[in-house]
């Protein structure tokens, strides 16, 4: 199968007066439907390794392919492009806009890439959201929901647009252990059941042993 | 499409969800185009008047005969040259005798060809010198005489009118000035005595008072229809100059220097004769250009800097937004539009506010004369034209001061605002 997520010998060092090496050949593959956690302590360089995969950031050495498609140096404009339309995002703050309701922001990504397309796909987001409990806080300002539902708003957003791949940025840090084991269940099964694959990053190992996976980095270095 | 849903929405919210800020920048770009609305209306009002003031009772452009000069020698008839040498040392003028325009229907006929267009009425005028007199008072006075339909066309007397009738003036009428009437003791209805400097007199009934605001007018001019100036100043049927009434004041230059190479006549514009008055409005002109050129970059730099403050706020939605596939362009459009909106806004309002502004101050008046005329306070040319310069200028300063706050933002690095950099 081929794999949907390949990376071979990343690296990255940060520039400066005395040049920071952040990742050292990293390498590893994830599979269509599979759900990676990535575990390490502060400083580690997970969320360096996740902004590569997430197409934010560019690897310094090394090679990155999505979907097949080598994107290694690709130009910011593709990266947003390939973001939009392969990637979804979770991030530890849910970071929604809160000039628009649940159902608006859960569309943005649709609404980015155009009319046509949040059209096309608004009934599979409000489904999405009915489906995680919010089918009654659809039109609520992110100010006039729980932490709890601005974080499962914020998982539907991710999988607005149909992404392929989910990128997960200390999703629960931000919440109380019962809120954080329910967004994480759910994280899982709405990904299995839309076939999606995950890459999880978390410190938490009572989350990451939910993963069908599980890759440890010490010091820019994957150990496992 | 250049502009989606996307942009639109983000912009359209957070302007309504940032009201104070949003209502911020809005005053101040209204607050600039009133104060430019206010100045170019007054300015413009102000150089109206003058001009209006200036020109509104005399000709834009005046033919008259040449000045006479004697003969050279050679340029003498044979048959009346002198036998003996003649000294020629110096030019003399000729004895006070009106230069007259023959036949003036033949200058005007002319007058028609030469300028087609442009030209907004003419009048044929005999003027000269005289004195008025009622019982023992006499009073040195400038006699004009026309036919006072296409006279007042040309000069407005008719609307300066402060008693009586110009429009329809008989033989033996006249219209003088309030100040000469004053002077007299005269009233509508009284009869003076005009004795001309060809030694001509003649008595006329007071038709009409004038109140022009110029006192040279109002203290000397007597009015006559044009056959009786004509008999006064003992011209037979000729005038003494024709004026015309131009429907671009400032096109009186271009317009005499183009008569003077077809015509044998001495012509005269009142911008020759106004320098001092032209560039008085030259410097007026300057000095408000320079107040709404800092009034713009102010208002610029104001709306620039809320912006500036607009997208450090907003960084953490700007960087999200970019995060989850939003382009640099459409980051940038949205601030862009964001001062779009607000500045046409802004100066909407502006306007509005500088109109009813305007609007209240011109109607405050004052009475300027001994007649009772008035005039406005403040001199408000208030016209579509400044409130289109104010709006427009404030709607491309405020675009071009917002494009570096909404580039800053389209720049904001996506994993920064991630980390809580």
């Amino acid at each position: 199968m081929i794999p949907l997520l390949e990376l071979c010998s990343v690296g990255k060092v940060y520039p400066g007066g005395v040049a920071t090496r952040a990742l050292e050949e990293v390498s590893f593959a994830v599979a269509p439907g599979e759900f990676v956690a990535l575990v390490g302590a502060s400083g580690s360089g997970k969320t360096t390794l996740l902004n590569l995969v997430g197409l934010l950031d560019t690897p310094t050495e090394g090679s990155l392919r999505l979907a097949g498609r080598d994107v290694t140096g690709a130009a910011e404009d593709l990266r947003a492009e390939l973001r939009r339309d392969l990637l979804g995002f979770v991030f530890q703050f849910h970071y929604l806009l809160p000039e628009f309701t649940a159902l608006e922001n859960a569309l943005m990504p649709l609404r980015i890439r155009g009319t046509a397309a949040e059209d096309a796909g608004r009934a599979r987001v409000r489904a999405l959201l009915e489906k995680v409990d919010l089918g009654d806080r659809l039109h609520h300002r992110p100010g006039q929901l729980s932490g709890g539902q601005q974080q499962r708003v914020a998982v539907v957003r991710a999988l607005a647009n149909d992404p392929q791949v989910i990128l997960a940025d200390e999703p629960t840090g931000n919440l109380d252990s019962r809120n954080a084991h329910a967004v994480c269940d759910l994280l899982r099964s709405l990904t299995k059941e839309l076939h999606k694959s995950v890459l999880l990053v978390t410190h938490d190992e009572t989350i990451a042993a939910k993963a069908d996976r599980i890759l440890h980095l010490r010091d820019g270095r994957l150990v496992t | 499409m250049l502009i989606s849903r996307f942009e639109l929405s983000v912009a359209r919210r957070q302007l309504l969800h940032n009201r104070g800020q949003t209502l911020l920048t809005l005053g101040v770009v209204a607050t600039s185009v009133t104060l430019i609305v206010f100045l170019a209306t007054l300015i413009g009002g102000l150089q109206r008047r003058i001009i209006g003031d200036t020109t509104s009772m005399i000709p834009h452009v005046v033919v008259s005969a040449p000045e006479r000069l004697p003969l050279a020698p050679w340029e003498l008839p044979s048959a009346t040259a002198p036998a003996a040498p003649l000294f020629v040392g110096r030019v003399v003028k000729l004895e006070q005798r009106l230069r007259k325009i023959e036949d003036w229907p033949a200058v005007v006929a002319r007058l028609r060809e030469l300028m087609p267009g442009g030209v907004a009425a003419r009048v044929a005028v005999a003027e000269g010198q005289g004195v008025v007199s009622r019982e023992s008072n006499r009073k040195p006075v400038t006699l004009v005489g026309a036919v006072p339909a296409e006279f007042t066309r040309v000069v407005d007397l008719q609307s300066n009118l402060a008693a009586g009738r110009y429009l329809g003036l008989n033989g033996g009428e006249a219209v003088i000035g309030y100040k000469l009437a004053a002077d007299l003791n005269l009233r509508l209805g009284d009869r003076v005595r005009v004795l001309s400097s060809e030694a001509v007199s003649a008595d006329f009934l007071v038709a009409g008072i004038v109140d022009t605001g110029i006192a040279v007018i109002d203290r000397s001019s007597l009015f006559l229809n044009l056959k009786d100036a004509q008999s006064l100043l003992n011209l037979g049927s000729a005038v003494t100059r024709i004026g015309l009434r131009l429907d671009d004041v400032f096109d009186a230059s271009r317009q005499r220097e183009r008569l003077e190479q077809y015509l044998p006549y001495e012509i005269n514009d009142w911008m020759r004769d106004n320098q001092r008055v032209l560039s008085g409005i030259r410097a007026q002109n300057d000095s408000s250009r320079m107040i709404i050129v800092f009034t713009v970059l102010a208002s610029g730099l104001a709306v620039a800097s809320i912006m500036v403050m607009s997208v450090t706020r907003k960084i953490q939605e700007i960087g999200i937004l970019k995060a989850i596939g939003a382009k640099s362009r459409q980051i940038l459009v949205i601030f862009a539009l964001q001062g779009l909106a607000v500045c046409a806004a802004g100066a909407a309002l502006g306007c509005a506010v500088g109109w009813v502004l305007c609007d209240a101050l011109g109607r405050i008046e004052v009475v300027v004369s001994a007649t009772g005329r008035t005039a406005q306070l403040f001199p408000v040319a208030n016209e579509p034209f400044y409130y289109g310069l104010a709006a427009g200028l404030a709607v491309v300063s405020g675009v071009l001061a917002s494009l570096y706050p909404a580039w800053s933002a389209s720049r904001v690095d996506p994993i920064h605002v991630i980390r809580g950099q």
